[in-house]
């Protein structure tokens, strides 16, 4: 593997999130040139990513605004796709790592032809195809969010075979970084002791923002409270939102108002000098996160920090616990209610704590509010990360599943079993009972039932599917072609029936989709080889729904050997 | 018998239809006759002989001496005259002429004086037909016209040859040209499907037909009368809702840029929106569908447009000149035989339509005075506005529901006598001065079905009365001929075959649409040449852009003549192609990605 191409046209997070991965490629193919393609409002941020070798800005932004006149602007910018890709594919990259959704990035790979992609692509002939295991995973996981427990950033690692365990996020710094901003800091009256707090209170969606008042009140309590000092951050677009938060609060000396104030440089040497980051889910984040400032994340709307949350120990996120967060993919919520689920005062109370102990913890007085989820980063036990609840709310079947899918995905996409289902089982049970009120527990266990039941039917399907792409294959030898459609209707209506099954119940429905999503990678007409794959996918799909229905079980059994335990541990504690 | 009896027998045998029409037609002015010195019969009009005073015949020769008979082209005489020139043609070896002569009184002449049997195997006359009428009747396109110029006839009818030469060529622009035409569709009402015929139509014809489709808003506009029953809010809210259509078509019209604007009857085009849409420079035509003595909104809009077409003539025309309109053209109404056609064994659902008698349409005041004569039938009315609780209502059929156009067929399919009586508001029975003829004539005859219709003025000049259609002039004949034809199944078959034949051949919309471009082009051809020049081929443009040499030049050349091209043409095209992606098609498809993030 001589050349890799990363293509990252999306989001500065994703740029972020894939460093771990780069790193592991780097560490795979010391000797390879990495080169990383970016579109042109990365460019400048795109150069602090460790490990490439090169970066290629593909720059539309030159056409904005250039409608009208006499000139068909589709000709040019054709024009300038057809050079631009041209001068890319002439470096004849070996493998395209594609960390982005966008069919235009599928488009750029076809149009590449590499020797080997990882991620979205299309074949030929245009159609999707996910090529890795994780990139399928990635590509049903924006519609099943409510099961996901995985960062990008590790689905993004596992798409380059490499154990995520242990790793962070990570941006380049330089040592003249921080002469960038000794002129910033006298022209603002920031000392080298304060105690800085920055705010980065926009976000590229409006809806996504803690309301501009929530962040004025917080800054007056840190300001009076904490004797901090604020730091607006931003881009220029952001000045008016800073604008009116500097204006609702008591103490204006005491914020200092960077927003567009900052070139990269500035802002990657800036935020260190910050004790905490108070940040909607952004980019400045996770360039914080990459950095090592504490984070005090605020997750709304879409935002899901189970995907996008910061990927280092440490920091707390704030999020919305209402029926309806997170948005669905794909939703423009027009009644963005989740941002009132944080208030100024419980944020302010954890820093404050924090600041005093290091400790996020939850103030022992204050009762769980049911519309909030409070999270803490921390690496488990196999230095991965974990998403730790602060709030002891009621254990939901939800949690279970999403708690199963942690141990489940990363043995079963890379064609495992699990080793000791019972520990795993016990594993799971055991972080339950930490962190969820599990007193539910028997409602849930009916449910938790049924869903075992559909696993069956899954697993039913699949030895059917099996059956009859044997007997497919049977026939493919003889010459009864009607025999033949027959059975390629029977195996529609199976992948019918798993579909269905995945759609009336959502938290087995990722197994069902990736079922799909292999499906979609099938290539070319041979009958023989379409079969033998389809036989491999039912294979698959019964093994997934054996080995997630063995994980059900022993969390079914250990749980009320578990909640005895925990009986027992409070009536010896409450002696 | 006389020459022109016996020349009207030998007619008769080869052009019925010219025929009827010179018996019908009412001399106004005779022809004076004269005899050339060599003993001919020779016309004169206007003061001028139309043939040599001396030897008709020589000078005929000599005049046809110099004309270039081209192969594979047809010869057009402009200008009858008593045919000397006609002879020395036909002596030159010249067969298959189409003769044009505008005046029936000197066809009359030229009738009564020359004996007509020795052309008729080689000479169609065409005789008083109106210019926009005459390349249909000539039988070929006028691109084919091989012209002989009668001169003393051509001067004598300067106009009409002048005329007719416009229209020549506006045939033949049209032949090569394709429009752009905006058709805007009123709100709702018997007019709306008229609207969509004729841009189906227009589009059968070659052209590039859009529609400011009004009738989409009309749950809206019919919702303004439940907000308020106070009626001066209520006009303004109508005014305001006018206006925004005003502003729909105004947008539609700016995006589609039209080559021409055609707006049927009732649309909801203010004459503020008129003004605004002459500062585009795109003429505006108007097909007023209506009885013009009902509905007199013609008198603020008429003078407004730039051609004004209409269903009725005559007194119209007179009231049309007072109010200063400057063109103005009689556009009967038509079929459109792709809705209105034969059902035959096919229509499932027909037996709920059969009747002996069955009618389709509105309760206007002389069908709700008259059709109660007529219960002692097996009568199924269909329509809209009846009074359900009156000696007729129990023969409505529909309750008084809408009726798609599909059932409409149905019904003209299955009736065994479909009357069609034309409305009247202040008539009890039927009017007799009625002129215009309603669509229903053409549609049910379309659909091969029997009518009885009553008298209109109008009609002769369409369908053989008495041969393709059969009229009454009160209920009483109407009864007669019900009680006739419910016992003569065969005429009735016959009959209506005849009608559809003859509508079909002269009567659809698609003919009405070709007679109103031909009308327009020849009124401002150049104007439209220039038009249809200046508008470079979208595909050209992007060619030239992209270089002709370069490969997206060559891929683009697989799109020349693809109407209205654009990015999305060539994406359409990717979708539907199948195989693997060329690497043209995915650099498309990147675009289309990148469009769309920019939009």
């Amino acid at each position: 593997m001589k050349n890799i191409l990363v293509l990252t046209l999306t989001r500065i997070g994703d740029l972020i999130q894939g460093t771990p991965l780069i790193a592991g490629l780097r560490a795979k193919h010391p000797n390879a040139k990495i080169t990383q393609m970016v579109s042109t409002d990365f460019a400048e941020f795109a150069e602090r990513i460790p490990g490439v070798d090169e970066t290629i800005v593909l720059n539309l932004r030159q056409f904005q605004g250039m409608e009208g006149g006499q000139r068909i602007l589709w000709v040019d910018v054709y024009q300038y796709l057809e050079q631009f890709m041209e001068e890319v594919k002439s470096r004849k990259f070996d493998l395209v790592v594609n960390l982005s959704h966008s069919k235009l990035s599928a488009f750029i790979n076809l149009y590449l032809n590499p020797k080997e992609t990882i991620g979205f692509a299309c074949n030929k002939e245009g159609d999707r195809m996910a090529l890795h295991p994780w990139m399928q995973y990635f590509g049903v996981e924006p519609f099943n969010r409510a099961y996901n427990p995985f960062n990008l950033v590790e689905i993004f690692a596992r798409c380059g075979d490499m154990d995520p365990a242990g790793e962070t996020v990570r941006i380049e710094t330089r040592p003249d970084d921080r002469a960038s901003i000794s002129e910033l800091m006298t022209e603002h009256g920031i000392q080298s002791d304060d105690f800085l707090i920055g705010i980065q209170a926009g976000s590229s969606l409006e809806g996504r923002r803690w309301p501009a008042s929530y962040f004025a009140e917080l800054i007056d309590s840190l300001t009076e409270k904490l004797g901090a000092k604020i730091i607006l951050f931003g881009v220029a677009g952001e000045s008016e939102l800073a604008g009116t938060i500097r204006d609702s609060v008591k103490n204006k000396e005491q914020v200092v108002d960077l927003t567009g104030k900052t070139n990269i440089t500035q802002l990657t040497a800036m935020l260190p000098q910050c004790q905490y980051l108070v940040t909607n889910d952004t980019g400045t984040m996770h360039i914080a996160a990459a950095l090592g400032v504490k984070i005090v994340g605020l997750f709304f709307a879409h935002a899901h920090p189970y995907e996008t949350g910061p990927y280092a120990p440490g920091h707390l996120i704030f999020q919305s616990r209402i029926s309806c967060a997170p948005c669905s993919y794909g939703v423009a919520c027009n009644n963005i209610v989740c941002i009132h689920s944080v208030q100024p005062k419980q944020v302010l109370a954890m820093m404050a704590e924090h600041k005093q102990t290091g400790k996020w913890e939850w103030p022992t007085n204050w009762d769980t509010p049911a519309d909030m989820n409070l999270v803490k980063t921390e690496w488990d036990q196999e230095k991965r990360l974990r998403l730790i609840p602060l709030l002891k709310h009621p254990l939901e079947l939800a949690d279970i599943f999403k708690e199963a899918y942690f141990h489940f995905w990363p043995m079963v996409l890379d064609g495992k079993k699990l080793g000791n289902p019972k520990a795993t089982g016990e594993q799971i049970v055991r972080f339950m009972t930490e962190h969820y009120d599990c007193g539910v527990w028997e409602k849930i266990q009916p449910a938790l039932k049924r869903k075992k039941e559909e696993l069956e039917r899954l697993i039913h399907h699949s030895i059917k599917g099996i059956k009859t792409g044997f007997t497919v294959l049977k026939s493919l030898s003889g010459k009864k072609s009607h025999a033949l459609q027959k059975l390629i209707d029977e195996i529609e209506n199976i992948d019918e029936e798993i579909k269905n099954i995945g759609l009336a119940h959502p938290e087995i429905k990722p197994i069902a989709e990736i079922f799909s999503k292999r499906k979609e990678n099938f290539q070319g007409n041979d009958p023989l080889i379409l079969t033998k794959s389809t036989i491999q996918c039912y294979q698959r799909l019964e093994a997934e729904s054996r080995e997630l229905l063995r994980v059900l079980e022993n969390i079914e059994q250990t749980f009320p050997q578990a909640l005895q335990n925990e009986e027992a541990k409070t009536t010896l504690a409450n002696c | 018998m006389s020459l022109f009896e016996k020349n009207l027998n030998v007619l008769q045998t080869v052009n019925p239809d010219l025929v009827r029409r010179l018996e019908d037609w009412v001399s106004e002015e005779a022809v004076e006759v004269l005899l050339a010195k060599d003993g001919s019969p020779i016309p004169k009009a206007d003061g001028a002989c139309l043939h040599s005073a001396y030897h008709p015949r020589d000078e005929a020769e000599k005049s046809v001496a110099q004309f270039e008979v081209i192969p594979g082209k047809s010869t057009v005489v402009y200008g009858l005259g008593f045919a000397y020139h006609l002879q020395a043609l036909l002596n030159k070896g010249v067969d298959d002429i189409c003769v044009i002569e505008p005046s029936f009184a000197m066809f009359h002449a030229f009738m009564n004086h020359v004996e007509i049997e020795p052309f008729l195997s080689k000479v169609r006359f065409v005789v008083g037909m109106v210019p926009e009428k005459v390349p249909t009747a000539c039988g070929t396109p006028p691109s084919q016209w091989n012209i002989f110029n009668h001169k003393a006839s051509v001067r004598i009818n300067s106009a009409y040859f002048e005329c007719l030469t416009r229209t020549v060529s506006a045939t033949e622009f049209l032949a090569v040209s394709s429009l752009r035409i905006l058709v805007v569709n009123p709100i709702y009402g018997g007019s709306l499907p008229t609207a969509h015929y004729c841009a189906e139509a227009l589009e059968n014809l070659g052209h590039t037909v859009e529609s400011v489709r009004c009738e989409d808003f009309s749950d809206g506009f019919h919702a303004i009368k439940n907000i308020t029953s106070d009626k001066t809010n209520r006009q303004v809210l109508d005014g305001l809702f006018i206006n925004l259509m005003g502003q729909a078509i105004l947008a539609k019209s700016a995006e589609f840029n039209p080559d021409l604007i055609l707006v049927m009857a009732q649309a909801p085009v203010s004459p503020e929106t008129i003004g605004s849409l002459k500062k585009l420079n795109i003429p505006l035509a108007f097909w007023f569908v209506e009885d013009f003595r009902t509905l007199t909104y013609w008198k603020e809009v008429a003078p407004l447009y730039d051609h004004f077409f209409t269903i009725q003539r005559g007194e119209f025309f007179e009231e049309l000149d007072k109010i200063g309109v400057s063109d103005y053209h009689y556009l009967p109404q038509a079929c459109h035989p792709p809705v209105h056609k034969p059902l035959g064994e096919s229509a499932g659902d027909c037996d709920r339509y059969k009747a002996d008698l069955s009618f389709m349409g509105a309760a206007y005041f002389n069908r709700r005075q008259s059709f109660p004569q007529l219960v002692d039938y097996d009568f199924k009315i269909w329509g809209t506005e009846w009074n359900l609780n009156t000696d007729i209502g129990k023969y409505v059929q529909n309750a008084n529901k809408r009726l798609s156009s599909e059932e409409i067929v149905k019904i003209y399919n299955s009736g065994t006598i479909n009357l069609n009586l034309h409305s009247s508001t202040c008539h009890s029975e039927l009017n007799p001065e009625g002129d215009f003829v309603n669509p229903r004539t053409f549609e049910i005859s379309a659909c091969g079905g029997f009518q009885l219709i009553d008298h209109r003025s109008e009609l002769a000049g369409m369908l053989n009365v008495g041969d393709e259609i059969e009229t009454f002039r009160s209920i009483s004949e109407l009864k007669e001929k019900i009680d006739y034809y419910l016992q003569h199944e065969e005429e009735r078959n016959r009959m209506a075959q005849r009608a559809r034949k003859r509508v079909l051949a002269e009567h659809t919309i698609e003919h009405r649409m070709s007679d109103m471009l031909t009308h327009i082009v020849s009124r401002r051809l150049e104007q439209m040449t220039e038009r249809v020049a200046k508008r470079r081929d979208p595909v050209e443009i992007a060619i030239s852009q992209a270089g002709k040499e370069s490969e997206l030049g060559v891929f683009l050349e697989g799109f020349r003549g693809t109407p209205d091209f654009s990015l999305n043409t060539v994406l359409n095209s990717i979708e539907k192609g199948q195989g693997d992606l060329s690497k043209n098609e995915i650099l498309f498809l990147m675009l289309d990605q990148v469009t769309t993030q920019k939009s």
